[in-house]
């Protein structure tokens, strides 16, 4: 028992035991996979390899030729990409998306994470908030479509009011509709995830800043905040891999060519690919992985940097 | 602790949950065969020809010669001594074969031609011992009418005749169906009722009704009656008097054939099977069917053989034996069913065609390819086949990562597609040279057939198309040349008081934008790509004008009966087919006789409308109104609507073999047929296409009525010489093909409704229309 | 080895105990004696309470909608549809309590469509064997990244990462090219093997894996346990949390997949629930929507269950000081 106490002292939250030890055990195991290890990433690698990496690497060639002739043409497809007027829209408003709904995401499940913690019906708001994840999409566009359409429900409640009603589909309005289908359909999952964060704060540490004489605010921004910092990373991650699927309920309500606002990449490479542009699609998806590298990198290291 | 027990109440409510919709899943799959895919509509189903090349076992088809003047009324009866009979009542000829349907003896029943030669609405039933049941309604030379009640002859096979009347409930009532069992017992239908008669009684007694009365058809099954009306299977047992409709699967594959437009030829399966298990003959093929089972299992694939041609209808079907079959179609052909374990599952070399839709000038030129190549099998790809979740575009997508992989179709059915994107980027095939060779060959109607020239090629070949007309009283269509000018006329009439509902038929903003964008479309983008703002302002206003107009003396309750009516319309056809009954001139003209809209506005789709289209003008002129028609202009002028499409792919595995197809379906023979889905574009064709054909199409007296009781007469003619002659002359003046982009074409409905009913302004709407345009044009 | 084993049976206990200890409501009134503190406390509460309930109305409303709406006759489902496909019939108009409450559409799906079997049925097999595989190809590569230190771990890590967020479209074609020519087109097994090489429950398991202390690790090894009884024995069971979360919204995912099979399988008859939803029209409404609450179900069955285990796993894995 003694010795994993002392362990345990040692031990901090991001898995990296203290620098002394590092060394001491880079002495005994010299960095490269033995053969045992190996086997544990082995089929994963060659999977991935096969039925990821190729198929990207195979579009990373695309990227460089021409459509159907294959032949070699450089960078041109890339400066197509960027002088064309719908890649720039796609961009942009994918980007006004993921930039709008993530943090609102986060920092409205957070709220109500909160809430639901020092709240006694614990489970049965997590259940309400979780439900519509498991909504199939095809429903969902029924549903969408009855509230949001020019006289649906959305637009009666409204005029009940005395409000104008807006037209929720062909106006710019339409992000709304976006941003909103995305959060209800994540709300439940982020709020889970911050739950569980939130228990794993250390109750002692809350105790002894309470003792301290911390509000209820000091001590959620000085004391629990910080320590859910890993779990924002993860959050992040997921809340953006969600956020592509708002494509599938978009393209169902509102179909190929929807208001301008409401145009994300993703309705851009599927009516590419309708129209047989493969070069811009491989081009435009090289830029988006690139992208992708870039940020996580970035915030991998933002993340690490501040443990 | 009360915690933990709050854990755990959850998820065991739902375990058990889980577990009874297990079990009833488990229920379900005992039930439902491997097989459940083949409940779906077998007409086109996409078969999985991935395992058919090493797969052996075919229906081999071959046609028996039937001898001079067999016309093919009369059922397929199996006789009592084994031999195979067909009693032909229109002719009174009774045809025997001994040896399975190869030759035929004719004998003519002396003792009935009297009648047959005099009489009308013969009907007739050969039993299995010889015995002979006719119906007739004698002709009243003064009175120019039909003899009420009906007459009947029984004549035994020795000879013996018994006249007898019945007087059926139904005083001027004819049978239309008789059909003899087995045993003996005579069974036979009017209209709505199933009756069994008793010929040595010389009475009658009433089994049932049926709901609908649509191609009725019977056949015995062990002591069961099977009667089909189109809807339902009616199996009634005359022994116990039980009847029975409750074979869903059954019902549901009749309902699917209905709606595809098949016929369906029905019998009784022989020896161990009879009683239990039923055969039928549809375009699909021939199925087998075990009563009240789950299963449609298809014996013969209806794509093979003749069973697939459009213009056959099956008429009656008899097993020989396990795996033989004769059936007789409708035309007075006969063809014989052979399995063949050795035979391969289909013929060696393949042929793909895809679309997105169903096309019957296709599906006739596979028929015909087929006999012409028996070694290749051709096979129709359907994207659309069944409604679920996959969109247009979904299949689109799918069509093209196929072709980009290099597994894809020979042929193309380009309706709906990207044709301007596939001919960019080198998908279809030129095909000047072949198009220049085929004219050595045949005569076209070439401002149709080249309409889709473009500067490096030719790409793609209409089949068939439509012509939209505008047609009315000299008065009302002065001045209509283009929208502008119909958009003022129709408020001009709307205003001036005759009018009782809609000027052009459209009720809802849907309905008018549907039929205005075909004619509009191709204005709206300037000639160097980029989106006209003007023509869609134009368009938008106009059309708003006539919205307007047409709602104007329009009661919210007529509006609802209209709608109730489109939607029973949408239920009992399909998609397509109530499209055209929407659109057709022959809708729009006899509407506007029933002075239910001023001006017909539709599309031509065929000779029926055509011929509705100049009984109308006759019926007009014969009241001393000059009526007539033109070809509808609306932003583009002279369009014609192509309903098929078809282009070769430039990496077709046998391109030779496609060209060979595409020939065929521009030939006289496939052209000539006037399958409700445009006008043919071979000119030779053009000339058997306008004859007046023999079955169906007589001329005839309608007398209609509207809802004030107006009666109006209608004398509906065959068009004269003179008439088609207009036709031809007005399909020459055609020129444009009307190029829906249909891949935007929902986006801009929707916003132009919105326009119309006054959503939005007119403003609003053309900068989102211009917005959608200029995204689809700079992707 | 029975020393490491004795050990790891303690060290399972402290933590157990740490988790009983997190989990007792520690009433405030214990640290607070004052009765002004206690009324503030409520309303606070009751604010939280009804500010959750208010939000919980936009949340919970689409899904009410769709329960009461399959149990809707189906002529009723007519009028209340009619304006969503046809844009002029008037505005919509929504009763939550039906007039004629059915259960026809539950009836008549379950027991007199075949095919809905054939398409649940599928979907469960796809999705299973999918979990499975990604438990057996996933869990141990993010063992091997969260436990073992190589060159060029971290850049593979973030190649990894990257390739989970690209969307399908993009590599749709390669893909296809590639299933088709080891000849799995149009089979399931062309939607189960990418999915089940997904780096996405790499990502999730590895943050849990994270947690587990290097020392305990090192101890066993140095006590001569293999890398494999270490992962089996130490690894899984307190990694636990992050695997069956991984494994639930792996589930949820995969349930509602459209975009692989609409592209990879041809033949309908291998196609999962998602997309035998027909787009709703109105002749089959009932009937949708009633498939759509029994889609519902195992998924919220899937997601309660492993709730639990989800939470005591990640906050059991949270030591502090």
């Amino acid at each position: 028992m003694k010795s994993y106490r002392k362990f345990r002292c040692n031990y901090r939250s991001n898995g990296n035991p203290p620098r002394s030890d590092r060394t001491h055990r880079s002495k005994i195991y010299n960095g490269r996979l033995s053969q045992s290890r190996a086997l544990f990433l082995l089929p994963s690698l060659t999977g991935v390899s096969v039925f990821v990496l190729f198929p990207f690497g195979d579009v990373a060639k695309r990227s460089f030729q021409t459509a159907m002739t294959k032949k070699f043409c450089g960078i041109a497809n890339y400066t197509t990409i960027f002088h064309n007027q719908a890649f720039l829209l796609a961009v942009t408003n994918t980007a006004r998306f993921v930039v709008v709904g993530i943090p609102l995401l986060l920092v409205l499940s957070l709220l109500l994470a909160l809430m639901i913690d020092g709240s006694p019906f614990v489970q049965g708001w997590k259940s309400v908030y979780l439900f519509p994840m498991a909504i199939p999409t095809a429903t969902m566009v029924l549903i969408w479509k009855l509230l949001f359409s020019g006289n649906g429900l959305l637009n009666g409640l409204l005029r009940k009011r005395g409000v104008p009603p807006t037209d929720w589909l062909g106006s710019d309005a339409s992000f709304v509709v976006l941003v909103f289908s995305y959060l209800w359909k994540n709300m439940g999952y982020t709020i889970v995830l911050w739950m569980t964060g939130l228990r794993s704060v250390s109750v002692e540490r809350k105790e002894a800043a309470k003792v301290d004489g911390a509000s209820r605010l000091q001590c959620f921004l000085y004391v629990v905040l910080p320590e859910l910092t890993p779990m924002v990373f993860t959050i992040t991650v997921l809340s953006f891999l969600n956020s592509f699927k708002v494509f599938r309920e978009a393209y169902l309500v509102a179909g190929a060519y929807p208001q301008q606002k409401m145009y994300l990449l993703q309705h851009l490479f599927n009516n590419w690919f309708t129209n047989l542009e493969m070069d811009k699609i491989a081009a435009a998806g090289v830029c988006i992985a690139a992208v992708f590298l870039i940020g996580v990198f970035a915030l991998q290291r933002l993340w690490d940097r501040q443990e | 602790m009360q915690q933990k027990k709050k854990h755990y109440i959850y998820p065991r409510f739902l375990v058990c949950l889980l577990l009874f919709f297990s079990v009833s899943g488990l229920m379900g799959c005992g039930n439902s065969n491997k097989e459940t895919g083949s409940t779906g509509s077998n007409i086109s189903k996409d078969e999985n020809t991935n395992n058919h090349a090493t797969a052996k076992g075919r229906y081999m088809e071959t046609q028996l010669s039937t001898p001079d003047g067999f016309e093919g009324t009369g059922s397929l009866v199996q006789m009592s001594d084994g031999s195979l009979g067909i009693f032909d009542y229109q002719n009174g000829i009774k045809y025997i074969s001994t040896d399975g349907g190869n030759d035929w003896s004719c004998e003519e029943v002396t003792a009935l031609s009297g009648i047959i030669q005099s009489c009308n609405d013969l009907d007739g039933a050969m039993a299995p011992d010889g015995s002979i049941f006719l119906s007739y309604t004698m002709w009243n030379e003064s009175t120019a009418e039909k003899l009420y009640p009906e007459k009947y002859v029984y004549l035994t096979a020795d000879g013996t005749k018994q006249d007898f009347e019945l007087g059926l409930e139904d005083y001027k009532t004819c049978l239309t169906q008789e059909i003899f069992s087995p045993d003996g017992h005579l069974f036979a239908t009017t209209d709505y009722k199933v009756y069994e008669i008793d010929v040595w009684n010389q009475s009658y007694k009433l089994l049932f009704e049926t709901e609908h009365m649509d191609g009725l058809s019977m056949c015995t099954s062990g002591t069961q009656l099977v009667v089909l009306d189109g809807t339902f299977v009616y199996f009634y047992d005359y022994e116990s008097g039980q009847l029975n409709s409750e074979d869903t699967v059954l019902n549901t594959f009749v309902a699917e054939q209905r709606v595809a437009g098949s016929g369906i030829a029905l019998c009784n399966a022989i020896g161990e099977k009879a009683g239990s298990s039923l055969y039928l003959a549809s375009r699909g093929g021939i199925y087998h069917h075990i009563i009240d089972g789950s299963v449609m299992e298809q014996l013969a694939d209806g794509n093979l053989n003749t069973l697939g041609d459009p213009t056959r209808t099956p008429i009656s079907l008899l097993p020989l034996a396990e795996d033989t079959f004769l059936i007789l179609y409708q035309n007075g052909e006969l063809y014989s069913y052979v399995y063949d374990p050795n035979a391969s599952a289909v013929p060696e070399e393949q042929l793909t065609i895809y679309g997105l839709n169903d096309n019957e000038t296709v599906r006739r030129a596979i028929s015909v390819f087929r006999r012409e190549h028996p070694e290749v099998f051709v096979r129709f790809e359907i994207g659309l086949a069944d409604e679920n979740g996959m969109t247009a575009d979904d299949a689109i997508r799918n069509l093209n990562t196929r072709l980009l992989a290099g597994e894809g179709p020979d042929l193309l059915l380009l309706d709906g597609m990207p044709i301007d994107s596939y001919v960019e980027k080198g998908i279809l095939a030129d095909l000047t040279s072949q198009v220049a060779e085929w004219k050595t060959n045949n005569d076209f109607f070439e401002n149709i057939l080249q309409a889709y020239q473009q500067r490096n090629g030719l790409f793609a070949l209409p089949i068939r198309y439509e012509i939209p007309i505008i047609a009315g009283t000299e008065m009302d269509l002065k001045g209509i040349r283009d929208l502008n000018s119909l958009a003022e006329a129709v408020e001009r009439i709307a205003d001036s008081g005759q009018v009782k509902w809609t000027v052009l038929g459209t009720y809802t903003a849907e309905t008018l934008l549907e039929k205005l964008y075909p004619l509009c479309a191709d204005a709206w983008i300037t000639a160097d790509n980029r989106p006209d703002e003007a023509a869609l302002r134009e368009f938008l206003n106009d059309a708003r004008q006539i919205y307007s107009a047409e709602q104007k003396n329009l009661s919210e309750e007529r509006k609802q009966r209209y709608a109730r009516y489109m939607d029973m319309v949408y239920e009992f056809y399909s998609v397509q087919e109530a499209q055209r009954v929407q659109l057709g001139m022959d809708t729009q003209t006899q509407d506007q006789l029933l002075k239910e809209q001023i001006l017909a506005a539709g599309y031509l789709y065929s000779m029926r409308d055509y011929r509705t289209l100049v009984s109308v003008r006759n019926e007009y002129r014969n009241n001393a109104r000059d009526y007539r028609f033109q070809v509808w202009n609306g932003q583009t002028s002279n369009l014609f609507v192509p309903t098929g499409v078809v282009g070769v792919c430039a990496n077709a595995r046998n391109p030779e073999t496609a060209e060979a197809f595409l020939e065929t379906l521009l030939q006289k023979e496939v052209q000539k047929v006037d399958l409700n889905d445009g006008f043919p574009i071979n000119r030779e064709a053009f000339e058997a296409f306008t004859a007046q054909p023999s079955i169906g199409n007589d001329d005839y007296s309608l007398g209609m009525s509207n809802e004030d009781g107006e009666l109006v007469g209608l004398e509906v003619k065959w068009p004269n010489t003179e008439e088609k002659e207009e036709l031809r002359h007005l399909i020459d003046s055609l020129t444009t093909p009307v190029q829906t982009n249909q891949q935007i074409k929902e986006a801009i409905l929707s916003a132009g409704e919105k326009a119309l009913t006054g959503e939005k302004s007119i403003e609003e709407s053309v900068d989102e229309i211009v917005q959608k345009i200029s995204l689809q044009l700079s992707e | 080895m029975n020393v490491f084993f004795l050990n790891i049976q303690k060290f399972k206990q402290t933590i157990k105990q740490e988790w009983n200890d997190n989990m007792k409501i520690i009433p405030i009134s214990t640290v607070h004696h004052k009765a002004w503190f206690r009324i503030r406390t409520f309303f606070r509460r009751l604010s939280c309470n009804i500010t959750l309930g208010i939000l919980a109305i936009p949340v919970f409303l689409p899904v009410m909608m769709v329960m009461c709406a399959s149990i809707k006759s189906g002529n009723e489902l007519t009028t209340l549809l009619a304006p969503v496909v046809n844009s002029g019939a008037g505005e919509i108009q929504w009763n939550f309590f039906s007039l004629y409450p059915t259960g026809g559409h539950f009836f008549r799906l379950l027991f007199y469509t075949p095919e809905f079997f054939t398409v649940f049925w599928n979907s469960m097999k796809i999705v299973f064997l999918i979990l499975l595989g990604q438990l057996f190809i996933g869990i141990p590569a993010a063992w091997a990244f969260a436990a073992f230190r190589f060159r060029g771990k971290n850049i593979l890590f973030l190649l990894y990462l990257c390739l989970m967020l690209l969307p399908f479209q993009v590599t749709m074609l390669p893909s296809y090219v590639m299933l088709n020519s080891i000849h799995l087109m149009n089979t399931q097994a062309a939607v189960i093997l990418p999915a089940v090489f997904s780096t996405f429950p790499v990502f999730l398991t590895y943050r849990s894996f994270c947690e587990i202390p290097q020392e305990l690790l090192e101890a066993a090894r140095m006590d001569g346990a293999g890398e494999g009884s270490i992962f089996l024995a130490l690894g899984l069971p307190l990694g636990s949390g992050g695997i069956l979360s991984a494994l639930v919204l792996g589930f949820l995912d995969y349930w509602n997949m459209m975009e692989q099979p609409l592209a990879f399988l041809q033949d309908k008859t291998l196609w999962p629930l998602s997309l035998y939803l027909p787009e709703i029209d109105i002749a089959h409404a009932g009937r949708a929507l009633a498939a759509s609450v029994i889609t519902l179900i195992p998924a919220t069955f899937v997601f309660a269950l492993g709730q639990d285990y989800l939470e005591q796993g990640i906050a059991a894995s949270g030591i502090k000081e």
